[in-house]
């Protein structure tokens, strides 16, 4: 037996961890050898070799035979496969243009895609990229930088405040940020955790503030209302660095604690006492959130993150939040994805970016010239998420209700099926699509609706190297710890065969992983196995205040708490609430979700039986008070109701809950149910997907994306489901 | 140089020094010094962990591993690693 140290894939937060191999194969995840690193564990990692070794594991290239979802399969080589696909796809793109082409992945769960996806859009003549990331961490990376030109990184390390908006890390989820919360805790430092549910991190709170769902933007406008008005401001930095102070204050005082208070619930001496706890301490962080990223006034939510932040002297500062970026010796997958390449005629076609251009080439246009002056590239594709089409829309274009047709979608490591909101449309998008190819494990309910089901290799069966994609500065590796079963290849190797067909031999001369690997390490001088058999991590260059040096890459060299960028495309220039729309009163109650539970990452991990049995049936949170409202009971199955649809969940009572408010989890579905056309392995029963509207009243306006953190439902108690 | 480069220059000295060892912590290679420090805060950190229960958590206890015949077994019904069945035999 041997071992070897591996960034697991289990989860977006790539844990180091090491991998114990025996006859090939990794039999066993157990810690990293680095005491520093130790407990960055989750039973996610611990049940991989199990869950990678499932029998229904898809091990060699599937072509559909028969009526799209009939669920009848031929198993094809790859070379006949991937020879169909681009025979398919060019005669897409003579029909109906390049633009046709439409790609949902998320290289944060795919790993090893280096930027090529990216490059072979670019190259094609494809603006169409849609991700998960739009609706976590990738849209808050382009909002950031709307306001100052980057994304940072809470110093967690030296931090003597951490701002929790609804954020729940726990020990077998976010593992790493849990680790890190815990260790400024025991340093003394505080904790403010902002949640309508008395969440397990309220538990360790100094100051715990039961807001209502979805208002977290009106409840930061109360807190700039207070730092302003009781003068908690750095003045000097504010006065040096910021543009739109007044403008911002006047927008403040549109907010008083009156109203704060009647909006979000909270009482005005609690919102004061925690924006004080907030601007008084001597530094503070407010680590991402998804919460945040899901919500009708999501723009303003992030841009008031990024203004507290400003506001206090948190910005790049010691102990608030760091701009770190593209580790320095490594060519950065930005670079290689090679957006100049694309015609800006093909980036104006961009889906979405006429209505909600934020995250879009559109979006991001105003920023190319002071990334460069700043950061020395034009485009920066932080998180993966800036130059993203907007998802809503391409499922539209998809759907035959767009500005031109899509007619050929990608999805790569993501169940994009479940994965927005409004699922009924992506359904009938993926129906009306000529060619689906599924780069995947499992026949998720998406694959089942695909033409060809390709097979994907796993973390543990590929080296890789992880930046967090200039987020979070460091250059982690990651060795191959076994050879992938079967026919499985990475993402990597799909993009380059693809190209390769395509003609663009001269755009992607690294044939293999390893090549491009190389490639990435050039100026250290050294190849990837010899950087890996070195460096676990390298760590970032922890210089702060850079602004000092450089101003800020936005259009006025400084933090724009009044955004130009947001007022040239049309939007209002500073942050705002905006009020829940009348709803149908049958609809009384609100739900929330994009929560998974510990035992799954998204809509992975139902098929390992060690974990199914944890948490076997999808559950609805609901108080005491709810419950009987609905006349429902702990353990009763029940449906639950939106204007976009309904799921079947299984009922749990919990005092942590609010009235009025019924957690929802994200991504059910049985990998042991029948699948296919009309069942999909219980989606249509259990996907959350269903129940989350995508039309404006539920949109945030600048990005687009769907209200998920009160979403008006009822609730029906009804028979066990078969 | 004056009193306040002087701080600077040292300062900076220290900051590149702590800067060397913590990445020596990340290093694969053994190497003396960071098998030293590495000693060092596996002892610390393990203490600490003794004293506080920190992170404790009864599945990562559990050391749970399998065996290569087990997940074998598991994935193609035998225990040959390498063992590649037929279509039919296939659950696909």
């Amino acid at each position: 037996m041997h071992t070897k140290g591996v960034l697991c894939a289990s989860c977006d937060i790539g844990c180091a961890l090491t991998a114990h191999v025996d006859q090939g194969r990794v039999v066993k995840i157990s810690q990293s050898k680095n005491p520093l690193l130790k407990d960055n564990i989750c039973m996610k990692g611990v049940y991989a070799p199990k869950g990678l070794a499932h029998p229904n594991r898809v091990l060699y290239p599937l072509k559909r035979v028969g009526e799209r979802g009939s669920g009848k399969w031929e198993q094809v080589c790859w070379d006949d496969a991937m020879a169909d696909i681009s025979q398919r796809l060019r005669k897409i793109a003579d029909e109906h243009g390049p633009e046709a082409l439409a790609v949902s992945t998320s290289e944060w769960n795919t790993s090893v895609d280096n930027g090529a996806g990216r490059r072979f859009l670019n190259h094609f003549g494809s603006p169409n990229w849609i991700s998960g990331v739009a609706l976590c961490a990738g849209n808050t990376a382009a909002v950031n930088r709307l306001v100052y030109g980057w994304f940072p990184f809470s110093d967690f390390a030296r931090t003597k405040c951490i701002v929790l908006f609804g954020h729940n890390p726990q020990r077998h989820s976010w593992t790493p940020i849990y680790n890190m919360i815990r260790a400024a805790k025991v340093r003394g430092a505080k904790v403010i955790v902002l949640d309508p549910r008395r969440n397990e991190n309220a538990d360790i709170a100094d100051c715990y503030v039961p807001l209502r769902a979805g208002t977290d933007a009106a409840m930061m406008l109360g807190w700039v209302n207070v730092i302003i008005n009781e003068r908690l401001y750095d003045e000097d930095f504010v006065a040096k660095w910021c543009v739109g102070f007044e403008a911002l204050r006047k927008r403040a005082n549109e907010y008083p604690l009156e109203r704060v208070a009647q909006i979000t619930g909270v009482d005005a001496s609690l919102i004061r006492e925690s924006a004080r706890m907030y601007a008084t301490a001597k530094s503070a962080a407010i680590p991402w959130t998804p919460i945040t990223d899901q919500q009708r006034n999501s723009t303003s939510a992030i841009r008031l993150q990024c203004i507290l932040r400003a506001l206090t002297g948190n910005v790049d500062s010691p102990g608030g939040d760091l701009f770190m970026s593209f580790p320095r010796d490594l060519v950065s997958e930005s670079e290689i994805e090679a957006h100049e390449v694309l015609p800006q005629a093909q980036k104006n076609k961009q889906l979405g970016s006429d209505k909600h251009p934020v995250f879009t080439y559109r979006g991001m246009a105003a920023l190319k010239e002071p990334t460069k002056r700043v950061w020395g590239l034009e485009y920066t594709n932080l998180v993966t998420g800036c130059y993203m089409a907007n998802p809503s829309a391409t499922f539209r274009a998809m759907a035959g209700e767009g500005p031109y047709p899509v007619k050929a979608f990608f999805v790569l490591g993501n169940n994009a099926l479940m994965s927005y909101g409004n699922m009924k449309l992506i359904h009938k998008a993926m129906l009306n699509q000529d060619l689906i190819v599924v780069h995947e494990h499992f026949k998720t309910p998406t694959a089942q609706l695909a033409d060809y089901i390709l097979p994907g290799d796993s973390w543990l069966e590929r080296p890789q190297i992880w930046t967090g994609f200039g987020w979070v500065g460091v250059l982690a590796t990651s060795e191959k710890a076994m050879e992938p079963p079967g026919e499985c290849r990475s993402v990597y190797d799909f993009w380059r065969d693809l190209a390769w067909r395509m003609g663009y031999k001269e755009a992607f001369p690294w044939e293999t992983l390893e090549d491009i690997l190389d490639y990435r390490l050039k100026a250290t001088g050294k190849r990837f196995n010899e950087f890996a058999a070195e460096f676990e991590y390298k760590l970032p260059d922890f210089e702060t205040r850079k602004y000092l040096k450089t101003g800020f890459a936005t259009p006025s060299g400084k933090v724009e708490l009044y955004s130009s960028v947001l007022e040239d495309l049309g939007f209002d220039p500073l942050p705002y609430f905006r009020e829940e729309p009348d709803a149908d009163r049958k609809f009384s109650s609100r739900l929330f979700t994009g929560v998974r539970e510990n035992e799954y990452f998204q809509t992975g991990g139902r098929h390992i039986p060690e974990l199914r049995q944890r948490n076997p049936e999808p559950l609805i949170f609901v108080n005491t008070n709810e419950a009987t409202k609905w006349n429902i009971r702990d353990g009763e199955w029940v449906e639950i109701e939106t204007k976009a649809g309904k799921v079947t969940m299984k009922t749990s009572i919990r005092e942590d809950m609010p009235d009025n408010l019924v957690r929802v989890p994200h991504g059910w579905w049985k990998p042991e149910m029948e699948q296919g056309l009309g069942k999909l392995s219980g989606a249509w029963k259990y996907a959350d997907a269903q129940v989350c509207p995508d039309d404006d009243d539920f949109l945030d306006r600048e990005q687009g994306l769907p209200h998920l953190r009160g979403i008006p439902c009822k609730i029906k108690k009804i028979a066990q489901p078969e | 140089m004056g009193a306040y480069e002087k701080n600077a220059a040292r300062k900076s000295l220290i900051g590149r020094a702590v800067a060397a060892m913590a990445q020596s912590l990340f290093t694969r290679k053994e190497t003396l010094l960071n098998g030293l420090l590495k000693s060092v805060v596996r002892f610390g950190v393990g203490l600490f962990h003794r004293m506080t229960g920190y992170m404790k958590d009864d599945i990562i206890r559990a050391d749970i591993g399998f065996t290569a015949e087990e997940l074998n077994r598991y994935q193609y019904g035998v225990g040959d690693a390498n063992s590649k069945l037929t279509k039919d035999e296939r659950k696909n």
